[in-house]
């Protein structure tokens, strides 16, 4: 595993100095990629979006301190998975967290009628949520938000050696995963 | 199976989406974000806050542990553990883990034995979800954790007073349970019910229940040979008791 599919750290950090011309450029650049990034990692995509929702206003109200930080994208990302591991966590004390695969896939069924990379990747998104969280949130980082293994430690709180192990163990899993079963698959869709 | 290819190829397309879905949501934002009250502005910020208390705990955690002051991390730890920060459920099963091992050579008392059921309850209770949330290694942990602190184990025995029976509150001016139980049974009982350091070490020793008066067995005249102990002959499991009375 190495960082070879993330651009490089210059161009990645141009990337993300050209969107702070506005927030709302930043807001068209970022919020597509951090909502599904968290469909990934939720298991409830109502919370993905209310979550991306609450992370950009926390972006906004903080605008102008934001436009000193190197990264201010990696600060949304912080932040948003921080809050939907907060609102997890209260959820599970509750008992109102429903984590297991039939729960995910339906509530998957329901996001990709409106979302159709959700519908394309239906088993590989399946297949992180079954993931414990650490390694999803390591490989949804990685991936999918495009951040080095060095990047992805920083914004989880953690070392580097640990997101690498979290990654590798990840990757294993995903390859034995299971996916959706056929069933959970039809997503009511109308073919084009 | 699932490889890198195809996390790479759902890389390339999480940003495709049209842009008039994406103008329609900003639009929505900006909506919510003036209509919000100075109230739910104030919610939103004491939220945001709270994300960088968990890693300000976790930090004084990590130097309170450092500094060998356990209490003072497991408590850190706990309030960024409670919010799933990083690797604290680990680290916090790990430092009550240390705790309950400093109780594996105290002196045995209930008080004692408490303290460290609840540790270890609450060790195991956090490596659990760690391993949950991808520490395997917390299995581990957690298997170790249950063999090292089996509770029917024969633990140290509280050291003797210093300056001999009577000498201070909480010890029996008879000079304790087995002595006391050398007497007759009615003077014993009457001692017994006024003597806190006996009834203590009573319910301590018989688990809970006072041992029923037994009839003396006949002893052997081998004096080397021990006496039995009243819970072993009633097939109770073994654990340290008052001797039999001869």
């Amino acid at each position: 595993v190495n960082d070879s599919h993330v651009g490089g750290p210059l161009d990645r950090g141009q990337q993300a100095r050209l969107c702070l011309v506005s927030f709302e450029t930043f807001y068209k650049t970022y919020r597509t990629r951090l909502v599904r990034f968290l469909k990934t990692q939720a298991s409830n995509s109502d919370w993905a979006e209310d979550v991306a929702d609450e992370a950009m206003m926390a972006v906004w109200d903080k605008w102008d301190e934001l436009l000193n930080y190197e990264r201010p994208d990696s600060w949304l990302f912080k932040v948003a998975t921080r809050k939907l591991r907060h609102l997890e966590s209260r959820a599970r004390e509750d008992c109102g967290l429903h984590e297991d695969v039939a729960s995910s896939g339906s509530d998957l069924q329901f996001a990709a009628v409106t979302d159709q990379w959700v519908e394309v990747h239906l088993d590989l998104i399946a297949a992180m949520r079954s993931l414990p969280r650490r390694q999803g949130e390591v490989i949804g980082l990685h991936y999918f938000g495009g951040y080095t293994i060095a990047e992805t430690a920083h914004i989880l709180g953690i070392h580097e050696g640990t997101a690498k192990k979290h990654l590798n163990r990840g990757l294993e899993n995903l390859r034995v995963s299971q996916g959706l079963p056929d069933a959970a698959k039809r997503t009511g869709r109308i073919p084009a | 199976v699932i490889t890198e290819d195809d996390l790479r190829v759902a890389a390339d397309t999480i940003d495709q989406t049209s842009d008039a879905e994406l103008r329609r949501r900003f639009h929505q934002l900006k909506a919510a974000r003036e209509a919000r009250t100075q109230l739910e502005v104030l919610r939103q910020q004491a939220q945001l806050d709270s994300l960088e208390l968990d890693q300000a705990a976790y930090k004084l955690a990590q130097q309170a542990e450092d500094d060998d002051d356990l209490p003072s991390a497991a408590h850190w730890y706990r309030v960024a553990a409670i919010n799933d920060f990083a690797d604290a459920q680990l680290k916090l099963a790990r430092v009550l883990d240390a705790l309950a091992g400093k109780h594996l050579t105290k002196p045995e008392s209930q008080v004692a034995t408490r303290q460290e059921m609840d540790l270890v309850s609450e060790a195991a209770r956090w490596y659990a979800a760690a391993y949950a949330a991808g520490d395997i290694e917390a299995a581990e942990h957690m298997d170790n954790l249950i063999a090292r602190h089996d509770f029917t184990r024969p633990r140290a025995r509280p050291a003797p007073a210093a300056d001999g029976p009577g000498s201070g509150p909480g010890t029996c001016p008879l000079g304790g349970l087995q002595k006391v139980m050398r007497l007759q049974l009615a003077d014993a009982t009457a001692h017994c019910s006024s003597c806190r350091a006996c009834q203590d070490e009573l319910i301590t020793d018989s688990g809970g229940v006072p041992p029923a008066p037994k009839t003396p067995t006949p002893q052997p005249a081998d004096h080397n040979c021990t006496p039995p102990r009243l819970l072993t002959d009633s097939g109770c499991t073994p654990h340290p008791g008052p001797s039999q009375p001869s």
